[in-house]
């Protein structure tokens, strides 16, 4: 017991040399219990197939988890983070199922920031400027080329106005949206509405800059995680 | 004494009342929370009141604590009535036995208010006389039996008592027993309603719901509460009864569901929902099965919304975008065209919203643009008389209270929304609560009378 105690972190050098590729050495040196050598031997030997596999998985892991946080952070509308996190991923981890995705994921990733892009109105306006017409025609190629999206248009007003009637005018500056947008094709299934009013504003501030950030329908994906593109 | 000389003596009173009331009047100014506002508003004239302790027929401290408690409120709503002035009474004068009307009159008062309190404490009756110390008869005397429950039972008695005492001397109705219901905005930007009495005590959570909630409205008893809530993801029309808790979908449409009001005689609820070219407009449909809806505005692509019944639910007034712009208007229920109140001037961005019909009937007011910010106005229902009855910050969502004459509203003059009350006819001001985001206020009936 003595010896081949002595012996099995030789047999664990064999055992690593085995597993990763090497020659099996040649039989030599002092007589050895055949037996007992060859249980240390499977026994590494699985051993060794198990730290393959937990080191395989916790790269799947590691891998899936930097997908999962790209998905949050494009969920908070952080795209910056979320790109940034797609290609650790494609750098990182190629041959894993997110290292694999994450080149499709920031084409996808792109129309998700064009979709998401918000479009603005003037004081007490519903109507689609020349300049929201714009955004909302790149957005429907968006669209159209992710035909799985499904959209929440939020319309919003700065903090002027009476609650009850901006929530009114909300509503009308989410439904403008809809309508230019199946005006271009996009089917109205995907698309709901709904008005915050002046509950929801982005910008804190009492004048014209802040209101004008706060006149603006947001665009909410609904099915994030819906994979890829259509086409 | 004979009739004239009576009669020149009481108008030398009056004189001497008036006089007497203008030295407290100023004192007031920029007191907490009085402001008197320069713009609208004469020197209303306030005949001098007095309230002495109530006489106790009994003894036990259950029966001070009670009368304690009732002196308070009498005296408080009879302030917040602002029709008298509370005079201070001193501790030499009191009521029991004969009154000596050249006493009180010598104290300034033109009313008298003696109350007698007795027992037993768990059942104690009132009986209030109100005394015409120029005339020196009794005008009014009636016995109140109060509630066992020394709470919000026991405030409310005291509330409809000072509505009578108001009433007995006026001729008026009065505004103490009831009860506001507004939305108050937490962290996180949800929002819930609370209700508060019209003195600004007993302030209570009505929904629990962390959402977002809009345009509170009572049913005429004030049993019900119509309002908005986003508690499903989209603002949706409720019903919510107050005693059982129990609460129904009014109006649901995709879209928005706004501004639900009752009709003055509970039958039908008047609410602005979303048609189809995304615009908004109001519809009637019957209180009690919620269906049958009629469609009563057609503004739509524009909006139509913030209806409030005249007080023979023949006409609403509401806001309209019919000419560009959100503006006042009124318009029979049964047909006719619409007209406009609200001051629209051709080429100007004017912004005129949120209407409430004074249960009067006489004046409708609404929040108006005067130089880009909220100012309350009120008009008559043909758009005449227009007065802007404030200056002060941005002023918003006002309400009539049941006597036509007190208006509550939300306002920041002390830099963000808090409710305010105005009495139109002397211009006072005070603060309704304290040190929160309030908005969207509305005025019960008188609470416990009945469907008044």
């Amino acid at each position: 017991m003595r010896r081949s105690l002595r012996l099995s972190p030789l047999a664990l050098v064999l055992a690593a040399a085995v597993a990763c590729g090497g020659n099996p050495p040649p039989q030599q040196g002092p007589q050895v219990n055949q037996d007992s050598l060859a249980a240390a031997r499977a026994r590494q030997d699985s051993i060794a197939r198990a730290d393959s596999l937990r080191r395989a998985q916790q790269r799947n892991q590691a891998s899936a988890e930097l997908c999962n946080r790209a998905l949050a952070a494009i969920t908070a509308g952080n795209y910056d983070q979320a790109r940034s996190l797609y290609k650790q991923a494609q750098s990182q981890y190629s041959g894993t199922a997110c290292g694999d995705r994450a080149a499709s994921e920031l084409q996808r990733l792109d129309a998700i920031e064009t979709i998401a892009q918000r479009v603005h109105f003037d004081f007490d306006k519903s109507n689609i400027t020349d300049q929201a017409a714009q955004v909302l025609q790149r957005k429907a190629q968006a669209l159209r080329q992710y035909a799985n999206l499904k959209l929440q248009i939020q319309g919003n007003c700065d903090e002027r106005g009476s609650n009850e009637y901006n929530l009114a005018l909300g509503q009308r500056r989410a439904e403008s949206a809809r309508k230019y947008l199946v005006s271009l094709g996009i089917s109205p299934d995907r698309l709901s509405t709904i008005s915050f009013g002046e509950e929801r504003p982005i910008a804190q501030g009492h004048d014209e800059q802040a209101w004008s950030m706060n006149r603006r329908d947001d665009f909410v994906i609904q099915n994030l995680s819906a994979s890829g593109s259509s086409d | 004494m004979n009739r004239a000389s009576r009669l020149a003596r009481a108008l030398f009173l009056v004189l001497a009342a008036f006089v007497a009331a203008a030295v407290p009047l100023r004192a007031q100014q920029g007191g907490e929370g009085q402001v008197r506002l320069g713009i609208t508003y004469k020197p209303g004239y306030r005949p001098g009141l007095a309230l002495p302790p109530s006489i106790l027929g009994g003894t036990g401290s259950d029966l001070a604590t009670v009368a304690a408690s009732i002196d308070t409120i009498l005296r408080r709503d009879l302030d917040y009535s602002d029709r008298f002035e509370i005079l201070p009474v001193p501790d030499s004068l009191h009521t029991s036995g004969a009154i000596n009307y050249g006493l009180w009159n010598q104290l300034g008062a033109v009313w008298l208010v003696a109350t007698q309190l007795q027992g037993p404490a768990d059942r104690p009756l009132l009986r209030v006389s109100l005394h015409d110390v120029v005339y020196g008869n009794l005008r009014n005397v009636q016995a109140f039996t109060l509630p066992a429950d020394h709470g919000e039972a026991l405030r409310m008695a005291a509330h409809r008592i000072a509505d009578s005492v108001v009433n007995w001397a006026t001729g008026e109705r009065g505004m103490a027993a009831t009860r506001i219901a507004f939305r108050r905005k937490e962290g996180d930007g949800a929002s819930d309603l609370f209700m508060i009495d019209s003195d600004g005590a007993n302030l209570h959570r009505v929904t629990h719901d962390s959402s977002i909630v809009y345009s509170p409205a009572f049913s005429p008893g004030g049993t019900k509460l119509l309002f908005v809530s986003y508690v499903s993801g989209q603002p949706e029309a409720y019903e919510l009864d107050l005693s059982t808790g129990r609460r129904r979908t009014v109006s649901a449409v995709p879209g928005v569901n706004l501004t639900p009001v009752f009709r003055p005689d509970g039958a039908k609820i008047a609410v602005a929902r979303t048609v189809g070219g995304g615009g908004t407009d109001i519809f009637e449909l019957d209180a009690a099965s919620l269906s049958g809806a009629r469609r009563i505005t057609f503004t739509d692509p524009g909006d139509a919304l913030n209806p409030s019944y005249s007080p023979d639910g023949q006409r609403i007034a509401y806001t309209s975008t019919s000419l560009g712009e959100p503006q006042v208007f009124v318009q029979n229920i049964g047909g006719g065209g619409p007209g406009l109140i609200s001051r629209y001037v051709y080429g100007e961005q004017g912004y005129a919203t949120s209407p409430d019909w004074s249960p009067r009937g006489d004046r409708i007011v609404y929040q108006g643009w005067v130089d880009g910010v909220f100012q309350i106005v009120t008009v008559n229902p043909d758009g005449s008389d227009r007065r802007v009855l404030t200056l002060k910050g941005s002023n918003e969502d006002p309400a009539f209270a049941p006597d036509g004459r007190h208006i509550v509203f939300s306002s920041t003059r002390e830099g963000y929304h808090a409710l305010w009350v105005l009495d139109t006819v002397t211009g006072r001001v005070r603060r309704l609560a304290e040190n929160h985001i309030d908005q969207m206020p509305a005025w019960s009936g008188t609470i416990g009378a009945g469907g008044s």
